[in-house]
């Protein structure tokens, strides 16, 4: 029986690098002309993903938080009436109420009420984000931009390493931000600010493309390695040259 | 050189695979010095006191693993390496197989025991609502570990009540939930050090954080994986992706050159016509 089990697990195995192989070539084939192999592995893919994401946040999310507590709570099996966590518990049934109120987009009638939902999801991210977003980004960010004047942190630094490192910084934030002013015509010292901008903008988009076209690439790589190496190679007998 | 804006895209796409396969298939690679954002992350570890607490956070999917897998492997080496707890988190669902995985290779040949030694916690939703609940506790969003296990049974978990208990995070990160809000909804916060291995495509938009210290260092896309297995001698797929990333980065080069070069003739040409 341990022979066989191997074997089915090998062949499961197998089975599913042959799947993502094809498949892969499949979505490559793109490159020569839109075609119906490309689709069929387009569509499989984006089914796949969302089948896994809901199966995945239902077992994961919804069964342990919210179902397990509240059928234990109605059985009797929870912690003793009355004590905090019990009052916890209790306090699911808000949300709980609140995700049911999502499924009311189905009916016309009484769509409306889905916005109670949103408008709580909303309303809760937006505070939490509201107050970390100002503290990491606003605050320390614009202390990022300071240069360091203090003769003797200078010199203990290195004052020609700070300078060449900050400065640069700085003068790229304040043209930025000219660009970005739109209420006095980009005329005069405000223009000149605002050219200025554009040039550190451009550095910045250049940054960005670099490394999307490294990204690509290196996904691209890691489809060839998982080609060659999980495919080709044991299909042939060959050793990888990676463990 | 009017060919140029002629040419079928189709051709440029096989010239580029051919740029990248003989390299790939040569096993050419260029080796560079590791930068000092993965060298920081290093000596980080490498300073890490007997039973300190690492929390690692896997949030990333198949569609990032050739970058962010690598880097994963490589950090894993570094943590088995030393004495080290790890606890694992991850805010995207399908980081869960992916940490597996990668624990698979790394913790269970170097003989490490699972829940002494390493904790996988699982995925939770909420994004940046887990990461700000997990400042004041990381038992709360997470009672039991994958197999169920209460975390109050698990010794790798012993005296870890929140993220102040914790002596480094790394973010292996995709976008978003990610390294952003680990830098917004708890670093900000508790001011612990925060590593990050990060996709390319997301990279510069992390950048800024650590010119102010809230990241200690970063590891941007495979670039960053290479570098970090060379630090900790483990080449793998990231040192071994160096040779046809670097072929393929060339080519970009050359197609934008000459792309701007027929783009000024074409443009020199029409205002002589003009004239």
């Amino acid at each position: 029986m341990t022979v066989l089990a191997l074997t089915w697990q090998q062949a499961y195995h197998d089975g599913g690098i042959w799947v993502a192989a094809i498949l892969t070539l499949a979505i490559f084939s793109f490159l020569y002309r839109d075609n119906p192999v490309y689709k069929l592995a387009e569509h499989i893919f984006v089914g796949v993903a969302a089948g896994y994401t809901v199966a995945y946040a239902y077992w994961q999310v919804f069964v342990p938080n919210l179902w397990y507590p509240l059928h234990g709570l109605y059985r009797g099996s929870y912690p003793g009436r009355g004590t905090e966590e019990w009052w916890w518990t209790l306090l699911l049934h808000v949300p709980a109420a609140l995700g049911l109120l999502f499924f009311l987009r189905f009916s016309r009638r009484f769509s409306w009420l889905s916005r109670w939902a949103i408008a709580f999801l909303v309303g809760a991210y937006a505070g939490v984000n509201l107050i970390a977003y100002f503290q990491s980004d606003l605050i320390l960010q614009t202390k990022g931009t300071f240069v360091l004047l203090d003769p003797a942190r200078l010199a203990e630094d290195g004052w020609y390493k700070v300078l060449a490192l900050n400065i640069p910084i700085l003068i790229g934030v304040l043209a930025s931000l000219t660009y970005f002013f739109f209420s006095k015509p980009h005329r005069g010292v405000l223009g000149v600010s605002a050219r200025t901008g554009i040039f550190f903008l451009m550095a910045a988009f250049g940054a960005s493309f670099g490394y999307t076209v490294m990204a690509r690439i290196s996904l691209f790589i890691g489809r060839l390695q998982f080609l060659s190496y999980d495919w080709i190679y044991p299909l042939f007998d060959l050793k990888p040259p990676l463990s | 050189m009017e060919w140029l804006s002629r040419i079928d895209r189709r051709w440029l796409y096989l010239v580029m695979a051919a740029v990248i396969i003989v390299p790939f298939l040569t096993q050419t690679t260029f080796k560079g010095p590791p930068s000092q954002s993965a060298k920081t992350i290093y000596h980080a570890i490498e300073s890490l006191p007997p039973g300190a607490v690492v929390l690692v956070s896997a949030d990333y999917d198949p569609g990032s693993e050739a970058e962010i897998y690598p880097m994963n492997v490589a950090i894993f080496h570094h943590l088995a390496h030393k004495d080290v707890r790890v606890i694992c988190t991850q805010l995207w669902p399908q980081g869960r197989p992916l940490v597996e995985k990668a624990l698979a290779k790394v913790y269970y040949p170097a003989g490490k025991k699972y829940g002494k030694d390493f904790v996988n916690l699982g995925y939770k939703s909420g994004g940046q609502l887990l990461i700000n609940k997990m400042v004041e506790s990381i038992r709360a969003p997470f009672p039991t570990d994958v197999f169920g296990t209460p975390v109050d049974r698990i010794p790798a978990m012993r005296g870890v009540e929140s993220l102040k208990d914790v002596a480094l995070v790394i973010s292996l990160s995709a976008g978003t939930p990610g390294t952003k809000e680990w830098v917004q909804q708890a670093q900000a916060k508790l001011g612990f050090p925060l590593a990050a291995g990060v996709t390319a495509v997301t990279a510069p938009d992390i950048f800024p954080y650590l010119n102010t210290g809230q990241l200690i260092g970063i590891l941007g896309g495979l670039r960053g994986a290479a570098d970090y297995e060379t630090l900790v001698d483990r080449p793998g797929r990231g040192v071994r992706g160096m040779g046809p990333q670097s072929t393929g980065h060339l080519l970009i080069v050359l197609f934008i050159v000459l792309g701007n070069i027929g783009y000024l003739l074409a443009r020199r040409k029409a205002k002589g016509g003009d004239g």
